[in-house]
């Protein structure tokens, strides 16, 4: 929390890192809001941040993991809903 | 069922190709060098054919723009040895980059010339890179990649659509090259929806498919020059 | 300022909430946190704005992701596009984003590698401001300020500018062919301006070598119309017939192209006049009229068919179906109109349009309509016209050479004089986006705004029948230490101390006002609150007139004839006549080949990328053993000139070659350098008669087989035994 209020001292932006990454030659598109809307809850992917000390990555984000979620929510596994 | 499909009006088309360089900005295509271009390695997911007829003085031309016809039947998915083309439920001929290895047996068999292979990684001189679509993938050396109706446009429609709670409207979907069509000859839409514009041109006397006779079954239609059917047509 | 800078960020939409919200400590420690973009990170924000690509002024939407730009969409209510936006409209997000942007003032050394030194502004300003000032000193009129920005704020700055300073004032920078169209609506129908035509409301349209579908006034507006024109809830289909003597991309859109002999359309024109008033079809009072614009006696129909390479009984056809057609409508304009006599060629097709009687009617010739943003400001006179300004620029060589937003060395033929003057005078500043031509030749070099960068208000140059503008808001943050050029304006006059004159802060400013009058005259009783308005037009993109509005307008009465070619006999040895044309990204301008979308875009009819091509029959190309892809060395009267690769086309008519406009820089960034060919070097072709500009059009030219070559072609087509698909 220091560093922020010292970000906001300098009115500077906060410099956020990201923890939970795709990385790009996955060639995914994911977005939240489907994810969302249907009440999927955020520790499924990112863990349960508000216990950590320091942010990490939590999940092992990979095809396995997505797709058994879509299959079993009976979302679409249609290759292009992610990939394109 | 959805079935997407595009209607392309041949006596509004002017040949202008800002549907072409509209591609390339949503899609992000590769940049190819006079070098390579000169090597047959351009790519353009749509390009508008010439066909002369007759010579000078007495010459006619026709427009074309062809791209992927998103065949019902299309002769690039049976012989891809991976599945890295497939046709989706929605009649969307799928291109997956992830999968691709590359033998090009797609864009050989495909009788459109509409597959397109990519020999090297994409440049991007800084700050090119800035311009590029989140929604699509940067697609690596050794893929083929070509038309996909703007999948991504599709995708970003239906959310808009379900995050509002209703389904989706005719004509809300556009790709690039629809939405940037300045005579708008280009309609895209869902063919099982009877009354949706492309579905309702796809039954105009005008209506054509390109190469029809090898049994491909075209999503596209292209709607002949001259005067339109008096009744029918939206 | 901290509205400015809220606009810097994102411009209009949430606009009233965060204007309230900015005030609150809390909101404002959020918004820093999640910098650039008030939306969330990923999240795509549309905004309005006007293009800056050619004069058209369409209006766009843009997708804007984490502060960049990434695609450009027509507005679909503007009255320009309509929701279109054409290939070069779209590309101008590569243009923001190239690297090879000027991102600083620079110190040139006219040309010469060594010597160039980057600035800081306000030494850079410092220093224009004196030479403006000594230069003025020992003679106002060596002073030579050239604009050819399509942005208002500009014009209306620099404009002002001079007028303090007490000097001439600045000239507008155009290619030759749109002075000439100009200067035949000022003779033909008393307009300081383009009149509009309105094409779609017209059943039969005959162009005269007006490439409407390619560039000219609008390419997207005019390639609309002529798709309503066809089809929209009329009883029957409109036509269309274009004239020109190459199949052009226009010719080859239409229903009939007639092709004639170079320099014969002015001809054609005159052979059709004569059948309408055989025909009875004038009235006594535009038969008068056109009798003292062409005082001559008419040359027997033979003669007529001879010089203009169309046969009598064709001409005679045309004029029934002019004639027996309800609404009537005649263009004409393009690179015809650059020729030596382009002035006639142009005045004599729209003379037409008085013979038909469709002046001030729907389907017709109509007068433009504008909202005269200048009304309620204080005055600056308008820009010179191109010719008075080479004119004096010949006349006295001026000492310091200002030009804006253009690249006369790139698109004016070398008779214009203007390189020449450059190479003169003891200062040249050049204000650009990239090192082009002109700027190449400069001491001082500025670097602009690029249009998505910076406030702007954009008025469709020619015009329309709906009072229309583009307005523009910074949407991305400058990616260098760029301005905009009214905002340089704005610096000089604070620094010469004429800053009373020019008293707006920023061009943001100046546009506020604008929209301020723009609003007490447009809104209902001027009522309503501004800010509210002012964010309308900034989301939309702009303000115009809902309908349209059929102003009259009526022939001019005829204060001296048109001057009419004499028939001289070719002298000249060299087989063939090389001519120059436009496509739909190729323009004596040149603008947009710096951008690879534009360069790779196949050429419509050649299917041409990267490079410039010479196009002829393919009998001509047989008898000197070349074939497409093969390399030619031209020579223009007798000269050697330069060497490209040849195109066979079935259109072409034998003993004619054509050359696109537009390439050949010699810089204008890494994708343009030295590509391809200007033919404007090599086509001067004496003076415009009638308009004192120089001419470029057909020369006589030889060819000869320069070896094999690579041009790049993209011949990809359809594999079906079956060549021609989609046949009736």
């Amino acid at each position: 929390m220091r560093k922020v209020l010292e970000h906001y001292a300098r009115k500077e932006p906060l410099q956020w890192r990201k923890v939970t990454v795709l990385p790009a030659s996955a060639m995914v598109h994911f977005t939240h809001r489907p994810h969302t809307r249907v009440g999927v809850a955020c520790p499924v992917c990112h863990g349960e941040v508000a216990a950590m000390g320091v942010a990490r990555r939590a999940v092992a984000l990979d095809m396995a993991f997505c797709v058994a979620c879509h299959e079993r929510e009976g979302a679409s596994v249609d290759c292009l809903t992610c990939h394109h | 069922m959805t079935r997407w499909a595009m209607a392309i009006d041949l006596d509004r088309c002017t040949g202008c190709e800002a549907c072409v360089v509209a591609c390339h900005a949503e899609n992000n295509i590769r940049l190819v060098g006079p070098e390579e271009a000169a090597r047959g390695r351009a790519i353009h997911w749509l390009r508008i054919e010439r066909y002369y007829e007759g010579e000078y003085p007495d010459v006619r031309v026709r427009f074309v723009p062809v791209l992927c016809q998103h065949c019902g039947a299309a002769p690039c998915e049976p012989v891809c040895p991976v599945y890295a083309t497939y046709h989706t439920d929605e009649g969307l001929n799928a291109m997956v980059y992830n999968r691709c290895v590359g033998t090009r047996y797609c864009a050989n068999n495909c009788p459109y010339s509409v597959r397109f292979f990519n020999w090297h990684a994409a440049p991007w001189p800084d700050p090119l890179q800035r311009q590029l679509n989140p929604d699509v993938a940067a697609r690596p050396a050794g893929v083929m990649e070509k038309c996909t109706f703007c999948v991504q446009r599709i995708q970003r429609a239906r959310q808009q659509a379900a995050d509002e709670g209703r389904e989706l409207r005719d004509g809300e979907v556009q790709p690039a090259c629809a939405e940037s069509c300045p005579t708008r000859a280009i309609v895209f839409g869902d063919l099982d929806d009877p009354d949706s514009r492309v579905a309702r041109l796809s039954r105009s006397g005008r209506a054509r498919r390109l190469l029809e006779e090898l049994g491909t079954h075209p999503a596209v239609f292209y709607l002949a020059r001259g005067a339109r059917e008096s009744s029918g047509e939206p | 300022m901290r509205r400015r800078r809220f606009l810097q960020n994102s411009a209009a939409a949430a606009a009233a909430a965060m204007l309230h919200a900015c005030a609150r400590d809390e909101v404002a420690f959020i918004e820093q946190a999640v910098a650039r973009s008030p939306h969330g990170p990923g999240e795509s924000v549309w905004r309005g704005s006007v293009c800056q690509q050619c004069p058209a002024g369409c209006g766009v939407r843009v997708r804007l992701v984490d502060g960049d730009a990434k695609k450009l969409e027509g507005h679909p209510a503007h009255p320009v596009n309509r929701g279109g936006l054409c290939a070069l409209g779209q590309a101008a997000v590569q243009e923001l984003y190239h690297p090879d942007r000027l991102r600083g003032p620079w110190r040139l050394s006219r040309g010469q590698p060594s010597g160039a030194e980057p600035l800081d502004w306000e030494v850079a300003l410092e220093e224009l401001a004196q030479r403006l000032a000594r230069a003025a000193r020992s003679s106002p009129q060596g002073v030579w300020i050239g604009c050819g920005s399509v942005s208002w704020p500009a014009q209306y700055l620099w404009r002002r500018l001079a007028a303090a300073l007490g000097l001439p004032p600045p000239v507008r920078l155009r290619s030759v062919e749109w002075e000439v169209e100009r200067e035949a609506a000022r003779r033909l129908f008393g307009l300081e301006d383009w009149p509009y035509f309105d094409l779609e409301r017209a059943d039969l349209v005959l162009s005269f070598g007006a490439p409407y579908l390619e560039r000219w006034r609008s390419p997207v507006h005019y390639a609309r119309a002529l798709a309503e024109q066809r089809q929209e809830p009329r009883s029957r289909r409109g036509r269309s017939i274009h004239v020109e003597a190459r199949l052009s991309a226009t010719a080859a859109a239409v229903d009939r192209w007639i092709p004639v002999r170079p320099g014969g359309e002015g001809w054609l024109a005159r052979a059709i006049a004569r059948e309408l008033l055989a025909l009875g079809r004038a009235s006594e009072r535009a038969a008068a009229h056109y009798r003292r614009w062409f005082p001559g006696p008419d040359p027997p129909p033979e003669s007529l068919a001879t010089r203009c390479g169309v046969p009598q009984e064709a001409i005679a056809e045309l004029a029934r179906e002019l004639a027996e057609s309800e609404r009537p409508l005649v263009l004409a304009g393009g690179p015809m109109a650059a020729q030596r006599h382009g002035l006639f060629h142009v005045a004599a097709a729209l003379a037409l349009n008085v013979l038909l009687g469709n002046l001030g009617r729907e389907g017709g010739v109509l007068r433009p309509r504008r909202f005269d943003l200048e009304r309620n400001l204080p005055p600056a006179p308008p820009l010179a016209t191109l010719a008075a300004g080479l004119q004096r620029l010949r006349g006295q060589a001026p000492q310091a050479i200002v030009i804006c937003d253009a690249d006369p060395v790139h698109m004016l033929p070398p008779a214009s004089g203007v390189e020449q003057a450059l190479h003169g005078a003891s200062f040249v500043a050049v204000m650009a986006q990239f090192l082009d031509d002109t700027a190449l030749l400069a001491d001082l070099c500025l670097p602009l705004h690029a249009p998505l960068e910076r406030f702007d208000i954009v008025e469709p140059e020619a015009a329309l029948h709906t009072a229309a503008i583009g307005v523009g808001a910074p949407l991305v943050e400058p990616l260098g230490a760029t301005r905009h050029p009214g905002d340089i304006a704005l610096a000089l006059a604070r620094a010469l101390e004429v800053g009373e004159a020019l008293a707006w802060p920023s061009v943001g400013a100046l546009v506020e006002q604008v929209l301020q009058d723009l609003h007490r005259r447009t809104a209902p009783g001027g009522t309503g609150d501004f800010w509210s308005f002012y964010e309308d037009v900034l989301d939309r993109g702009g303000l115009w007139e809902e309908r349209p509005a059929l102003d009259g307008l009526e022939a001019a009465a005829p204060r001296e004839p048109i001057p009419e070619p004499k028939l001289d006999r070719d002298a000249s040895r060299e087989p063939s006549l090389l001519l120059a044309f436009e496509t739909h990204v190729r323009t004596a301008e040149g603008r947009g080949l710096h951008l690879p979308w534009i360069q790779q875009l196949p050429d419509l009819l050649s299917t041409v990328m990267w490079d410039s091509w010479i196009e002829m029959a393919r009998a001509d190309a047989r008898r000197i053993g070349v074939r497409t892809g093969d390399r030619v060395r031209v020579s223009v009267e007798g000269q050697a000139a330069f060497e490209a690769f040849v195109v066979e086309s079935p259109a072409a008519a034998p003993g004619v070659l054509a050359l696109p406009l537009g390439g050949g820089q010699r810089d204008y960034g890494r994708w343009a350098r030295e590509r391809g060919v200007n033919p404007l070097r090599w086509l001067g072709a004496g003076e415009v008669e009638g308009v004192g500009l120089p001419a470029w059009g057909p020369v006589r030219a030889r060819v000869e087989a320069a070896g094999p070559g690579r041009a790049a072609l993209f011949g990809r087509g359809l594999r079906a035994p079956e060549d021609r698909p989609l046949r009736r």
